[in-house]
């Protein structure tokens, strides 16, 4: 992948987190609980992306962001998954996950992988962490005493995009310190694909901000 | 890093994260695929019990209106047809009529107001069953089994071993339940034995009905419902109670169950 694709893929990736944002502003009078925490991430989406192409294009280490991203991520996304699986995990759970990943990850970005590293170690926890809260959803959806349209649930958007970009980015994330620490073709195309999925999960969001789920 | 191990590691990256996506959306469309049958099952579902809830419905209407015309039709018949009558007598009360007359003339008025008075009772019980308000269904029960031993026809016994009986608001509902298996035996059975029952079980208030006449096949019974057989449905659903027939050498046995707290 060449250089200046890539760049259009990144610049594409980074900021397609508008869209929903944008949608969300129009339709935020009729948003579900769901919806409304799934801004907050959004939100910390595109703060993540604003600081981290700054730093991009000053030249300089922006691994640091993430490391603090990470974090938040996890707690906005087991946010989200405690509404949703609250029939089927107490409400402690998701508290102790939260608190646990945190620890750990201070304790990897003091011991491990420093804030100039990036911090794989976390991500691929967060996508492991991920994949098994969206299985979890799935089976919540099956045990439903009353079927209702998949296609009007924000949150079965939402955890199809996550399972999609997680599940495909758990090798990336995991080896991505090790391989590929300079800027090649080869990191070009690996983070290129990475960009792809990206896409096609802002693009679920997007469905995800789009559906009315009390509409008849 | 080497060249040819970079270029093996990318493949294994690029194939990885492929097959990985690969599958995760494959997991979406199955799940899709697999709801989406299950969510038209329950819609299928809920449109037969919708039919059936409709069906009930339309039987309780013309149960209703069947009962009316009845009602309409004593009135008219009896009651209507006595009044006429008392009329024509006391348009022959007049100042000339000899006091014989006038005797024989009151006599009859008396009597037939006799007569009008017991139609409009017998309708009046009909519509509500005196007893049953007063003593409850047990008594009810009892009177009506007496009734039916009055006839010299069947020979109909009660027992009652129940401890806990259901909600005085359902006693009517069961009542008439009971009313129009009876009416069935005698009409279409043959029999000449009656048996009631009541008992609990669990949480259940049990009725077991028992005649030994000429039964009915339950297959063709389960297709071709009658009028009557779905008005106890109907009756049943209210009192979110069930039934079942249970096979007799002769006749036919019964069991409804209703749930106390119903």
């Amino acid at each position: 992948m060449s250089k200046e694709l890539f760049g259009y893929l990144r610049i594409l990736s980074s900021f397609a987190v508008l869209l929903p944002l944008c949608i969300a502003l129009w339709k935020h009078r009729r948003f579900v609980a769901i919806q409304r925490k799934l801004v907050y991430l959004l939100i910390a989406i595109l703060m993540v992306e604003v600081i981290t192409n700054a730093l991009w294009y000053q030249k300089k280490n922006n691994f640091f962001v993430y490391h603090f991203y990470s974090i938040a991520e996890c707690i906005l996304i087991v946010n989200l998954y405690a509404s949703a699986l609250k029939k089927l995990f107490p409400k402690h759970f998701f508290t102790g996950i939260s608190v646990l990943f945190t620890v750990f990850a201070i304790v990897n970005m003091l011991y491990f992988q420093g804030l100039s590293a990036f911090n794989s170690n976390v991500t691929t926890t967060l996508g492991f962490l991920v994949i098994f809260l969206c299985l979890c959803y799935f089976y919540a959806l099956l045990k439903e005493e009353k079927y209702s349209p998949l296609e009007k649930k924000p949150m079965f958007w939402v955890n199809a995009g996550f399972l999609i970009y997680f599940s495909s980015n758990l090798i990336l994330f995991f080896i991505n310190n090790s391989m590929f620490s300079k800027a090649s073709e080869v990191s070009f195309l690996v983070w290129g694909l990475h960009a792809i999925v990206n896409i096609i999960l802002i693009l679920f969001f997007t469905i995800a901000v789009w559906v009315n789920p009390n509409q008849r | 890093m080497g060249e040819s191990e970079s270029t093996l590691t990318l493949q294994i990256i690029v194939i990885g994260m492929g097959v990985l996506f690969a599958l995760s959306f494959g997991v979406i469309v199955f799940f899709i695929i697999y709801q989406k049958r299950l969510f038209a099952q329950q819609q299928k579902h809920q449109e037969v019990e919708a039919a059936y809830q409709r069906e009930l419905l339309q039987i309780a209407i013309q149960s209703e209106e069947k009962e009316r015309s009845r009602i309409g039709k004593e009135l008219h018949d009896d009651v209507g047809a006595l009044l006429t009558t008392t009329k024509l007598y006391l348009s022959q009360i007049s100042p000339e009529a000899s006091p014989e007359k006038l005797e024989a003339t009151t006599e009859k008025m008396y009597s037939l107001f006799e007569r009008m008075i017991q139609g409009v009772r017998s309708i009046s019980q009909d519509l509500r069953p005196a007893i049953l308000e007063r003593l409850g269904l047990v008594e009810a029960v009892k009177s009506m089994v007496n009734t039916i031993n009055d006839l010299n026809v069947v020979k109909a016994t009660f027992n009652d071993f129940s401890r806990k009986t259901i909600a005085k608001t359902h006693e009517l509902n069961m009542y008439r339940i009971l009313q129009e298996l009876v009416n069935n035996t005698l009409k279409h059975a043959n029999a000449s034995e009656i048996s009631i029952l009541f008992t609990n079980e669990l949480s259940d208030f049990v009725i077991v009905y028992q005649d030994n006449g000429v039964g009915f096949d339950e297959a063709i019974l389960q297709q071709k419902k009658g009028i009557g057989l779905k008005n106890i449905e109907s009756r049943l659903s209210v009192l979110s109670g069930s039934f079942r027939y249970e096979k007799v050498s002769k006749g036919i046995k019964l069991t409804i169950k209703i749930p106390l707290q119903s």
